[in-house]
């Protein structure tokens, strides 16, 4: 019953050690080549800043003057009919449509996460750093995105709204 | 328990004593070691005992284990039985034996997921707030309309999957 017969395989074991990481190797090296061409260089027509807050996003234009808001969830008593709960805010994101734009993302207190799903966003919000993330929308529509990072009682209740105008 | 098995240990009176008995009352009864140690060798996959069940060996048994020295071709089919019986407590058979310890299981598994279902029941009515009013059938076909009217997701999602011209969903 002991295993006399499976035991002392060393050229085998020494195969299937090399060789998986031979693979993973030729795997890597193109994958990390890819992912830095994703961080394209796209030239974005303007430059917002989205500041991450307990519980709220403030969002600031500076480009062409100083317009800085603050983006507040919707409680359900203040809902319109038809309106999403925990996804409709006060003060949308308004851009414009075929421009890109670069978000500065950052956090006055805790880790946040920018997030739209629609357009395939997710940066996280860390204070004391600033991360950039650029896109450009080819489709006018409201996008809902939620917080993506665990910070505090009112995490699931700092929703982010950008409406995309033509 | 315990202090019964320890004083079986000091009562002990020289050989196995008292646990040596072939009787019909069965091998735990008047001390020796407890339940779980006496029959731990009574499994499918450990069917070796330490000592043979029978150690205490009256005339009869005593000379059938003489007649055992011999050749076993002599031996009758009953006395081969005896002699299986002296060695050991259970047979294969007996050992695997089925038992209905399933129903008592069964039993008790129901009745708890019954008195969560109970549990359950009884949260919902006394103890959950209000659901929202954006739950309401009305307001999720409002909902519904906006997200049409927004066309969210248009090239595979909800939108793509509703005729615009028709106004109703595609087939």
């Amino acid at each position: 019953l002991t295993n006399t017969s499976i035991s002392d395989a060393q050229e085998m074991e020494t195969i299937w050690t090399i060789l998986p990481a031979i693979i993973l190797i030729l795997i890597a090296l193109p994958s990390l080549r890819i992912l830095y061409l994703t961080d394209e260089i796209n030239d974005p027509s303007f430059t917002i800043k989205s500041i991450g807050h307990q519980w709220y996003w403030t969002y600031e234009y500076t480009d062409y003057g100083g317009l800085i808001f603050n983006s507040y969830m919707l409680p359900p008593l203040f809902l319109e009919p038809g309106d999403l709960r925990l996804l409709d805010v006060d003060n949308r994101v308004v851009l414009p449509v075929e421009a890109p734009v670069r978000m500065m993302i950052t956090s006055q207190d805790v880790l946040h996460s920018w997030t739209v799903p629609s357009l395939g966003l997710k940066t996280d919000a860390i204070p004391g750093r600033l991360n950039q993330t650029t896109f450009t929308a080819t489709r006018p529509g409201v996008y809902y995105g939620q917080c993506s990072e665990i910070c505090g009682a009112n995490h699931s209740f700092m929703p982010i709204v950008l409406e995309l105008i033509p | 328990m315990l202090p019964r098995a320890a004083w079986s240990l000091v009562l002990r009176k020289g050989g196995r004593g008292r646990r040596g008995m072939h009787s019909s009352e069965g091998t735990t009864r008047g001390g020796g070691k407890m339940s779980p140690y006496t029959n731990c060798y009574a499994q499918r996959y450990y069917p070796m005992p330490e000592e043979p069940f029978c150690t205490e060996l009256n005339a009869e048994q005593q000379a059938l284990k003489e007649k055992e020295k011999g050749s076993w071709t002599q031996l009758t089919h009953a006395e081969k039985v005896a002699l299986y019986r002296l060695q050991f407590n259970e047979t294969f058979a007996e050992m695997n034996r089925r038992s209905n310890e399933w129903k008592t299981v069964m039993g008790c598994v129901f009745f708890f997921i019954g008195f969560a279902a109970l549990v359950i029941w009884w949260q919902r009515v006394y103890v959950f707030p209000p659901k929202p009013i954006t739950l309401t059938d009305e307001w999720k076909a409002q909902q519904l309309q906006r997200m049409l009217d927004m066309k969210v997701n248009p090239v595979q999602g909800l939108a793509s999957r509703w005729d615009y011209e028709k106004k109703q969903w595609k087939k």
